[in-house]
């Protein structure tokens, strides 16, 4: 009985498929529709794909047990305040954090701002990260060539920095940069180091296009602040997470003198829920970018129909005939099914050919430089069968019609 | 010589077109033994048609019986009439009906493709039956290659795949000029002498009918004079 289907089963399929060699030409644009579509799908969602994937990595860099303290609560009376818009997060505080709070380990306050930076006849628009001398352990951070600042640095507010991998290519090339000085606002820093290069990542430019230099300098040469925007805190381990934000707020609250119930004026962030918040949005953006490629793909389908119906018209005395020497309604009905699911197969394979080749070149191409893409097993699988299932829908109907045609009046069509 | 392989009882056909009813056939009773070769002439309207797509299987009788090969086959459901003619019945039409762009080979081949048997090798069976009709050095030319009688002796070597109890032929030279007719109708002459087919044959050219072994008249949907030669 498998056997005699079986074998019932390749008949179809060789019919089909002689069917559909008898029209090349058309059985490829037809099937184009859907080589696009699967194509298009797998290529959209590569992208989503590699933007959460670049995004998981950039946060597993800077590891699990990151905090951040910045000023001012995220909802005041409905207002909502951006990071370091106010101006109450002072450098005691930071030490105070460290000094009182036994989950801390490191502290690095962060003053940031953009500007020029100059070297001989070169110049380089980057930001200027002001640090603490815990920077490369808080951020868990290597410096790769030379030494980053030191404490006594930081407090004497030196004219130091240290160089991310681009900056130090865009300014140095391949010249040693340990020594030289750069000028930064007119102000010549003296470079101690580069940092380790760390790479592009999904749709967020390179992370090596900075500068450190001590915060306190940024404070007081750069900006003429006497406040911080931010404090970087590395807890002990990622178990004490939930301990070290009860200590920092339990100092902070005290130094800036909130009374019990009232609302605190900054906030502590953890790096495991804003890692969560940033991949769930590059999910979104998978679902839509794979959604509106899906869209080709219906459109596909919809061209399957259409050829199918065509194709059906066109062989009305074929149907008669084949029904004539034999072929039952079903015959007829699988025949013409078979033929709409080779086609959109073949369209499949094909697709997913062209989305992994057009996934590749994305990445190559300098214009999507930002765009890391992954092709994912999922995605593939999902197109190939979402391919199956629109043949099967679209081909149902054309050939249904087909095997319903009377023999006699199929035989006489014009 | 074997008993009937054909017989009619009293078969009537009715069609409804619109409000009227049209009676194509009125009460046809006739049998028909193995070996016969049988033209079934008659003007247009005179239910000939009618009468060969009921022989053919391709349509039931209102009412009547017709029992082909000892099987009553007039109340058969649609897909136990589509095995009957797929294994009893081998089809010559007027326009040859053979699939474009395809090879000879291919297009004698078809009927296999429906049969449940296992038929052994599919290629030397229908190679056999070209050889029957002389176009074994053509099996793989494809159909527009052919000329016209060459096209309706694929046909035939179609018809004969599944060794059929019934050859019809409905106008078989009805394209083809008289040379090739000649032809074909030879082919057919052969086929009924040698291998003793049955084959029924609709006509309206005396001269094609005079090939038959016997000749019925339709008119109005009944057998109206039958003449044997």
């Amino acid at each position: 009985m498998i056997k005699r289907s079986l074998k019932h089963g390749a008949q179809t399929l060789r019919i089909a498929s002689r069917a559909l060699g008898r029209n090349k030409m058309r059985s490829f644009l037809t099937a184009l529709g859907i080589i696009i579509g699967v194509g298009a799908v797998i290529a959209m969602v590569s992208i989503g794909e590699g933007a959460k994937r670049g995004i998981e990595s950039r946060f597993a860099a800077m590891g699990t047990n990151l905090l951040f303290v910045s000023p001012g609560s995220q909802s005041q009376r409905g207002v909502h305040g951006g990071w370091g818009s106010m101006t109450t997060l002072k450098e005691d505080d930071a030490f105070a954090i460290v000094q009182e709070c036994p989950a801390v380990m490191y502290i690095s306050p962060s003053v940031s701002a953009r500007a020029q930076t100059v070297y001989g006849n070169k110049n380089w628009n980057t930001s200027i990260s002001g640090t603490g001398e815990r920077y490369p352990e808080v951020r868990n951070w290597e410096v790769e060539f030379g030494a980053y600042f030191d404490e006594a640095m930081v407090k004497s507010a030196a004219k130091v920095c240290v160089l991310g991998a681009d900056v130090k290519t865009n300014l140095f090339e391949d010249e040693d940069p340990i020594g030289k000085v750069i000028r930064v606002k007119k102000i010549p820093f003296k470079v101690l180091g580069v940092l380790k290069k760390r790479g592009e990542s999904g749709g967020f430019g390179s992370r090596d296009d900075m500068i450190t230099i001590p915060y306190t300098t940024a404070m007081r040469r750069l900006q003429g602040i006497d406040y911080i925007q931010s404090i970087d805190v590395r807890a002990v381990s990622s178990e004490e997470m939930s301990q070290a934000v009860a200590q920092i707020q339990e100092v902070l609250r005290n130094r800036h003198r909130i009374a019990p119930g009232a609302e605190d004026d900054f906030t502590v962030r953890n790096m495991s829920e804003i890692a969560e918040t940033a991949a769930e949005a590059t999910q979104m953006m998978t679902v839509l970018l794979g959604s509106i490629a899906s869209i080709s793909l219906l459109v596909g389908g919809i061209g399957i129909m259409n050829i199918m119906l065509v194709s059906v018209t066109e062989r009305i005395r074929e149907i008669g005939l084949r029904m004539a020497v034999g072929a039952r309604e079903v015959d007829i009905l699988l025949q013409f099914l078979t033929e709409a699911i080779v086609l959109s197969l073949m369209g499949g394979l094909i697709g997913i050919g062209f989305g992994v080749g057009a996934s590749k070149l994305i990445k190559k191409i300098k214009m999507f430089s930002a765009f890391n893409t992954v092709v994912s097993m999922e995605s593939v699988l999902l197109a190939f069968f979402f391919a199956a299932a629109i043949g099967i829908f679209f081909g149902f109907y054309p050939a249904r019609k087909a095997s319903r045609l009377d023999p006699i009046e199929a035989l006489r069509y014009e | 010589m074997p008993g009937n392989v054909i017989e009619l009882r009293n078969l009537t056909k009715t069609y409804c077109i619109g409000e009227t009813k049209v009676n194509a056939l009125r009460g046809v009773s006739y049998a028909i033994t193995g070996g016969e070769f049988l033209a079934v002439m008659g003007p247009s309207g005179s239910g000939k048609s009618t009468l060969m797509n009921i022989l053919g299987c391709l349509d039931r009788p209102s009412s009547g019986e017709y029992v082909l090969d000892g099987e009553e086959v007039s109340k058969f459901d649609k897909s136990k009439l589509a095995r009957v003619r797929n294994q009893k019945i081998g089809f010559v039409f007027q326009s040859f009906n053979l699939l474009a762009r395809t090879t000879a080979l291919e297009n004698t081949e078809l009927p296999l493709l429906y049969s449940t048997e296992n038929g052994g090798d599919m290629t030397a069976r229908a190679m056999a039956s070209l050889a029957a009709v002389g176009l074994k050095d053509r099996a793989h030319h494809k159909t527009n290659q052919l000329s016209g009688g060459e096209q309706q002796r694929v046909a035939i070597a179609r018809a004969l795949l599944n060794n059929p109890t019934l050859i019809l032929a409905d106008e078989p030279t009805g394209n083809l000029d008289s040379t090739t007719s000649s032809e074909v109708m030879n082919i057919f002459k052969t086929l009924n002498e040698e291998k003793g087919m049955t084959i029924i044959m609709v006509t309206h050219e005396p001269d094609i009918a005079a090939w038959a072994r016997a000749r019925i008249y339709l008119k109005d949907g009944l057998i109206v004079r039958e003449e044997r030669s």
